[in-house]
């Protein structure tokens, strides 16, 4: 029983903050309202018998990248200009809104057959198929190559952030 | 009310307990910084107000209580009240995942029931704790964003920026001992600094019988590390740039006054509660008493009251530490900005990374089971 | 129907996740702010983790857990890179609007 209201929270804790994100017009309320709604993925991750994976969503994202997101905002203060949030042109709008709803109504389909096919699936509570232990040796047996490739794209990251923000100079210099 | 209700009633004494236990400290650790400043700098520090200037808290309580509740006009009032809020919880939710105690059992209904001496117990407790305290940053963003004060703005960005970069080096140093002990979880890391010294040397053990079997004498240099930056991730001198008065007014609490400045204060001794009782647990046994621990539970026979007696040794450690932080705060010079970042990421990380990978090495060559036996 | 909300199942968290992915994609196509887009995109992403962990989960596999660890390792270094695109752009145009830079001239 607790399980469903976690789950009830969390939930409409991430809706609510995904939608803040879209509508608000300010984008360090955007931003905020992210925050939010990772903190809420992280809740449904608990409720999902993955506290590890919850765990580091936390660290990582709430507490590094969106402190890294506001630091950027803030040092600029972006404001979003009156003309309104969204991009302007009534006929792309129009299309744009037109294909995401289609997207959406795919999406629907595929979980509303998703369920009918799965929809008996009664998950084993006590298997620990997200303990870390069995993370690691998953990740570091049968994913070592792809390990190996994530700490190579981790090291030419930095390089390029750090070469980004020192140009000087080039077509746009002023 | 059947056994299952006394348990769930015992449970949520306990958190009310842990919590409250962890905001009554801070009156007395002002008392202690207060007095201790004032003994370092040879001054008498507040000695009016009672014997030896203890109630000169209740004074100080009744002032933040009664002064006027004021808002600055060009704030944006959501993120001005949420922000001392904010500072406290993370601080709160770390420190209720710390054992600060052995388990005891209780005799409930007939059957015996295991208690944990915290809020709640996690498997994963490392990264619960240092993904909860990362929420801490926020605190000063709402602030210094929310009080639309260019001072506040300025020392909130020094805070997030210096916070960031000492995540780095504080989550580095302390693989080393996630790598000795293999476990995230503090109680089996409690257990295993139990008794003493023991290690594998070349495929022999080797036992000092006068030392105790703690992390620090596993992990030095990792130890230096955490501890250097859990003064720059509490915002402490030498690296409390963030409020540094001669350039910023006060930081990011510059337009705070009465009562949600005290939740500041709460939040800023929450987080130096729970780096001291990190400290205790990763590097100084935790609760363990370091020779006699089993006299103790013999001689004491009950194990609620031996859970308590163990309690007040984690504590006398943990106040060690605080000790140590207001120490540090009132001997140490600030540093410049420059200088702290230099430290982050030129001197501190590099030695983190070369801690673990030593750590890694050693443990792979001489001992699969890390340290221990 | 009532015992369909009370038992939470692969559907609900499902919709979560869909719900979150949608409203990620009309940010993008929709805000004219690039940091908004970015971080409509880090929605999108999350929504997936949560697609991912529910499923490892629903079927007891915990290959599911590992590529979130990948697409959270990921997506942190794709919002330091956009970050740092972002601060030059503006940094150079003083301009966060997208619509800015829609013509390929300087």
């Amino acid at each position: 029983m607790t399980e469903v209201f976690i789950f009830y929270i969390f939930a409409a804790l991430t809706v609510f903050a995904g939608l803040g994100v879209l509508l608000h017009p300010n984008p360090i309320m955007c931003a905020l309202h992210l925050v939010a709604a990772m903190i809420g993925i992280a809740g449904l991750f608990f409720n999902l018998n993955a506290p590890f994976i919850a765990a580091v969503q936390i660290m990582v994202y709430a507490g590094a990248v969106m402190v890294l997101f506001l630091f950027v905002i803030m040092i600029f203060d972006l404001k979003e200009e009156g003309r309104g949030i969204f991009s302007y042109g009534a006929l792309s709008n129009f299309l744009k809104i037109l294909f995401a709803g289609l997207f959406s109504g795919l999406l629907l389909s595929s979980i509303l057959f998703k369920i009918s096919r799965f929809g008996y699936l009664i998950p084993d509570k006590t298997a620990p198929q997200f303990e870390v232990r069995n993370l690691a040796k998953v990740m570091f047996t049968d994913y070592v190559f792809a390990f190996e490739v994530l700490g190579l794209l981790l090291l030419v990251i930095p390089i390029g952030t750090v070469a980004l923000s020192r140009i000087r100079g080039g077509t746009h210099a002023q | 009310m059947g056994a299952s209700g006394l348990e769930i009633l015992i449970n949520v004494v306990k958190m009310v307990a842990i919590f409250l236990l962890m905001v009554q400290l801070v009156p007395i650790l002002v008392w202690v910084e207060r007095r201790g400043s004032a003994f370092i700098q040879n001054r008498f520090g507040p000695n009016r107000v009672g014997p030896l200037g203890l109630t000169q808290l209740l004074a100080d309580a009744v002032k933040f209580l009664f002064k006027e509740e004021f808002r600055p006009p060009k704030s944006i009032a959501f993120l001005y009240y949420a922000a001392p809020v904010v500072a406290i919880i993370p601080g709160a939710l770390a420190f209720g995942a710390i054992p600060l105690s052995a388990p005891f059992t209780l005799e409930l209904g007939g059957e015996l029931v295991q208690f944990n001496f915290q809020s709640f117990h996690l498997g994963i407790g490392i990264v619960f704790v240092l993904g909860i305290s990362s929420l801490g940053a926020y605190a000063l963003l709402f602030a210094g964003w929310g009080s639309g004060n260019k001072y506040s703005l300025m020392g909130a960005l020094r805070a997030s920026a210096q916070m960031i970069s000492y995540e780095l080096a504080l989550g580095l140093s302390i693989v080393g001992i996630l790598l000795i002990y293999g476990t995230f979880s503090f109680d089996e890391m409690i257990t295993a600094q139990q008794g003493p010294l023991r290690f594998m040397l070349m495929g022999k053990p080797i036992v000092v019988d006068f030392l105790p079997n703690w992390g620090i004498f596993y992990q030095p240099l990792g130890f230096i590390l955490f501890f250097a930056a859990t003064f720059a991730e509490t915002n402490r001198a030498p690296f409390d740039l963030p409020e540094a008065e001669a350039e910023l007014v006060a930081g990011y609490h510059t337009e705070y006054g009465g009562l949600k400045m005290l939740m500041f204060y709460i939040g800023e001794y929450g987080h130096m509660m729970v780096a001291s009782a990190l400290l205790v647990t990763f590097f100084f046994g935790g609760w363990d008493l370091p020779f006699g621990s089993e006299g103790v539970r013999e001689a004491i026979g009950s194990s609620f009251l031996y859970s308590l007696v163990m309690h007040l040794v984690f504590m006398g450690k943990v106040l060690l530490f605080l000790w140590i932080f207001i120490w540090v705060r009132w001997t140490l010079p600030r540093f410049r900005y420059d200088q702290l970042m230099d430290l982050g990421w030129k001197t501190m990380l590099p030695w983190a990374l070369f801690n673990t990978v030593a750590t890694a090495a050693i443990v792979v060559l001489f001992n699969s089971q890390g340290g221990l036996s | 129907m009532l015992s369909s909300l009370l038992t939470i199942g692969l559907g609900h968290y499902l919709f979560v996740s869909g719900a979150l992915f949608v409203m990620g994609l009309l940010g993008v196509l929709l805000r004219k702010n690039i940091l908004v887009i970015l971080m409509s995109i880090e929605l999108m992403l999350n929504g997936v983790n949560l697609a991912f962990v529910t499923f490892g989960y629903f079927l007891n596999d915990v290959n599911g857990a590992v590529i979130v660890l990948f697409v959270i390792a990921i997506a942190a270094a794709e919002a330091a890179v956009g970050l740092a695109l972002i601060v030059t752009l503006f940094k150079n145009f003083k301009e966060a609007n997208i619509r800015f830079f829609e013509h390929l001239k300087g």
